[in-house]
């Protein structure tokens, strides 16, 4: 599984929010430099650094936040997706996503799954649709979190000006060492909640789909996380018991 | 002839493409050949492979790379 992992989701995360925040961490130090060759006094200097470093993040932040979901949020909708169309009985779809990370992993050992449904059911017949209530899997999407972080620190970037108005520091030398103890901060409690919230159990999910999908039931996946990686956990869980019983089925006919 | 160790490695292959159930396709083909493997000829290991891609692999495009990957299993 590993040797096809080109560029891990950490690590697009990580890409994404770094260049964000070295990016917007940057513009109140350019634009200080910049304004200072001006003859401007410090009040309207200050609040033309807020301005234009508001609306540099306010770019950056949609640019980053589209490419975040391209890379991440979509495939993860896909495969979620595929997956409940296959519990349906379409088995038409295609799980397969070239993201080259740990998504791409999961989604092979997923069609390794849907070829399993797809023999039980040649050589058992269709399978009986489920009666039994599914439990909701609720909580905030993965494209939903990485919006939030983004427009979090949109919101909380204009500090980076007003923190050497406060502390009453020289313009230049203020804004970049507020910029860059802002960006170091934000960037590491971002990194790690989306790490958590996210990656973590994502890996964790991957390890074991890669595990059963390969014939080892003795693996299980526990319901743990909320929104799209909990439906994900639901989900293969859901096709796993099916494979899982359709194996014991042929066991016991033979 | 086709060992034990011949019917193994060519499970594993299959598993890692068509998953868990991809071994009952094989003792079923092996069952409908009807023959013990031991006494297979070339002809009728032909067929045991065909007959297993053709039930679990289900993207024709992957019969013959497959194909090559068992045979150079089974030559090991």
């Amino acid at each position: 599984m590993a040797d096809k992992i080109k560029l891990n989701v950490e690590l697009k995360l990580i890409m994404g929010f770094l260049f964000f925040f070295i990016i917007s961490g940057m513009v109140p130090g350019i634009v200080s430099v910049f304004i200072s060759l001006f003859d401007i006094d410090i009040e309207t200097a200050n609040l033309m650094v807020l301005i234009i470093t508001f609306s540099v993040s306010v770019i950056l932040c949609v640019i980053i936040g589209l490419y975040l979901i391209k890379w991440i949020a979509e495939p993860i909708k896909k495969l979620i997706t595929a997956m409940e169309k296959m519990l349906e009985g379409d088995m038409t779809v295609d799980p397969i996503v070239t993201t080259g990370d740990e998504i791409e992993a999961f989604s092979i050992s997923l069609l390794r799954m849907k070829s399993s449904l797809m023999i039980a059911t040649q050589m058992l017949g269709p399978y009986e649709v489920e009666e039994q209530e599914i439990p909701e899997v609720k909580g905030f999407s993965v494209g939903e979190k990485m919006i939030f972080s983004l427009i979090l620190f949109l919101v909380l970037n204009p500090i980076i000006t007003i923190i050497p108005v406060i502390l009453s520091l020289d313009l230049l030398l203020g804004a970049s060492i507020a910029s860059l103890l802002f960006s170091v901060i934000m960037l590491l409690i971002f990194v790690t909640y989306l790490n958590r919230s996210i990656m973590e159990p994502f890996i964790a999910l991957t390890e074991a789909a890669d595990k059963i999908s390969k014939g080892d039931f003795g693996t299980s996946i526990e319901i743990k996380s909320s929104g799209d990686i909990g439906r994900l956990e639901l989900n293969f869980k859901r096709i796993s018991d099916r494979v899982e019983r359709a194996i014991k089925e042929m066991e016991n006919g033979q | 002839m086709v060992n034990d160790a011949d019917i193994q490695a060519m499970e594993n292959i299959i598993i890692e493409h068509a998953g868990p159930m991809g071994k009952f396709v094989i003792k079923k083909a092996i069952a409908d050949i009807g023959i013990d493997p031991n006494s297979y000829g070339r002809d009728s290991a032909n067929k045991l492979i065909n007959m297993v891609l053709e039930r679990s692999i289900f993207d024709t495009a992957k019969w013959d790379p497959l194909r090559k990957q068992i045979l150079s299993a089974w030559t090991q």
